[in-house]
């Protein structure tokens, strides 16, 4: 059976919305634009091989970041009582605007790092790269805040069409939006920890590591322009 | 613009996508004797000019075809696939499309804009819809027409003036597409406007009936279009008798565009989003249709989703 097919299920026969909820945010994991940026994020979280722990971290840390950002998004609408139109709208013009030039932009900096600390050695430049470097697990908790917010329609559908008319009316619903996170973030977590032990187990091997590193933080800089671009062409062709 | 996003779409998902797409509202006709597949002709000819295609022993076509008369003013759109049948049921061997010498009278309430066009043999029919597209000058638009207000609609000798369900003006290069799955007569018109401007105060407001609203935004995704072509098919396979008495409504708008604020507003739309109204004694009775999203690409369960829900609102103002 198929994800939306469980999904109708849950919601037709059962009435647990902590379930329904951590299946939506699987099948918003899955549909294709989201996927996008959670390939971006699996390629972000498995990219570092050497630390063993370091996907699993990231990917939490992914998955919390999107668990923030649903949150918020959750307690303004259902606490707050902020209107539905005027956020989702808002937020689905960010995402069809201003996520694929961010992303490129990202990419492009992750590219240069290589470039300037091997390149040029000392300066400014460099330490920026560095610290930009460095982002590490911040870098997959801020990625997650980032990509929740960037809703498509079939996510913005999901979220707001379904997910938060179930919380209204559900008691303690405020936390489902975690749940949904939780969902969303899931595969994240699992693919990317699954790849980086993977590359990792392959390089050392191959007696390799850290050239393995440095070719894999190009093609996670590529990934990401290359999503970024996907993104930019979306939005002009509408 | 909409056939590139797919390609994107699916040049990064393919299996995902792919699993969408091909899903487009209408199973697909059984494939009879793989044997005897062999190849016949059908020949279309658009106001003089004359290609011809290959299609199958079922009538159906093997390449997806862009028709285009001669001077620009017509064309048709067939997919792949489409079955292109004679009323005798067997396959489609000439098509031949005319300016008609002597065009019928216009609808009460409408101009005729251009010419009315003869679409032959009569009886011919397709399985799924296709698109057809006319082109009109701005310039012999009544004055207090709206350009986005314009149609395309059927007329036949025996029912008279019809209407189709779908449209889409392009104002920008003055062009009017529907949806059309039998051939007639079709020609552009534009309301006569002197009562009403807001659709709602038209007389039949003040009956019992149920509106069927779909949304979206300028960018569609996928599933997005899916939704609409899937909810099209619906309503016009099994509700045929109640979209044709107007018991029955179907409207698409974009949420984006200025011109739908009050739709929107009503309806509180804000993305891709199905809207059931049933209208009881004036009084609406707006509900959303969110159970379609999870049976996207599922025809069968996307249908009965659709078709259950458009009943239960029908039972109502019966």
């Amino acid at each position: 059976m198929d994800l939306g097919g469980i999904v109708h299920q849950l919601s037709e026969s059962f009435n647990i919305p902590v379930l329904s909820a951590l299946f939506l945010g699987l099948l918003t994991a899955v549909s294709p634009c989201p996927m996008a940026t959670n390939i971006a994020a699996i390629a972000y979280v498995s990219r570092r091989v050497t630390e063993r722990r370091y996907a699993v971290i990231t990917g939490t840390l992914y998955t919390l970041g999107r668990m923030f950002s649903y949150s918020i998004l959750g307690i303004l609408i259902i606490v707050a009582g902020l209107e539905i139109p005027g956020v989702a709208s808002l937020l689905q013009d960010f995402g069809e605007q201003i996520l694929g030039p961010l992303l490129i932009v990202v990419g492009l900096i992750m590219l240069n790092i290589d470039r300037l600390s091997f390149g040029l050695g000392g300066g400014k430049l460099s330490s920026i790269g560095e610290r930009v470097a460095d982002w590490g697990m911040i870098g997959g908790f801020l990625l997650g805040a980032l990509f929740a917010l960037a809703f498509c329609p079939y996510s913005a559908v999901l979220f707001f069409g379904v997910l938060i008319p179930l919380a209204l009316k559900s008691t303690g619903g405020v936390t489902l939006p975690a749940v949904f996170a939780i969902g969303t973030g899931l595969p994240v977590l699992v693919f990317g920890t699954l790849l980086s032990a993977g590359v990792a187990r392959v390089s050392t091997w191959l007696n390799a590591v850290t050239r393995v590193e440095r070719v894999i933080r190009i093609i996670v800089s590529i990934i990401f322009i290359g999503v970024g671009i996907y993104y930019v062409v979306l939005w002009i062709q509408a | 613009m909409l056939a590139k996003l797919k390609i994107w779409s699916s040049f990064l998902l393919v299996i995902l996508v792919a699993n969408l797409l091909c899903a487009c509202g209408s199973p697909a006709p059984e494939v009879a004797n793989e044997g005897e597949l062999s190849t016949y002709h059908l020949e279309i000819d658009l106001l003089g000019a004359k290609n011809t295609f290959s299609v199958d022993s079922q009538g159906r076509l093997k390449t997806s075809i862009e028709a285009l008369s001669g001077d620009g003013k017509i064309s048709l759109s067939i997919r792949e696939g489409t079955a292109v049948l004679a009323k005798s049921g067997e396959p489609l061997e000439a098509i031949h499309v005319a300016a008609t010498p002597n065009p019928p009278p216009p609808p009460e309430d409408a101009h005729i804009i251009g010419e009315v066009y003869d679409l032959r043999p009569p009886g011919a029919n397709f399985n799924p819809s296709i698109m057809l597209t006319l082109s009109y000058d701005p310039e012999e638009l009544p004055r207090e027409v709206r350009e986005s207000d314009i149609y395309i609609a059927p007329y036949d000798e025996g029912n008279g003036w019809g209407t189709c369900y779908y449209k889409r003006v392009d104002t920008e290069n003055h062009r009017v597409t529907t949806q059309i799955n039998y051939f007639a007569q079709f020609a552009v018109l534009a309301p006569v406007s002197t009562k009403e401007h807001p659709t709602s105060d038209t007389p039949s407001a003040t009956t019992d009936r149920v509106e069927v609203v779909y949304f979206h935004r300028a960018q569609r995704c996928a599933g997005c279009i899916y939704a609409e072509t899937g909810t099209r098919y619906t309503l016009e396979t099994y509700f045929k008798d109640e979209l044709a008495s107007g018991k029955l409504t179907f409207k698409v708008f974009n949420v984006e565009n200025k011109e739908n604020a009050a739709m929107v507003k009503k309806y509180g739309a804000f993305t891709s989003s199905l809207f059931v109204n049933t209208i009881r004694d004036g009084t609406d009775n707006i509900e959303e249709v969110t159970d379609i999203w999870f049976v996207l690409g599922n025809d069968q369960a996307f249908v009965k989703v659709v078709k259950s829900k458009i009943e239960t609102s029908l039972e109502v103002v019966r």
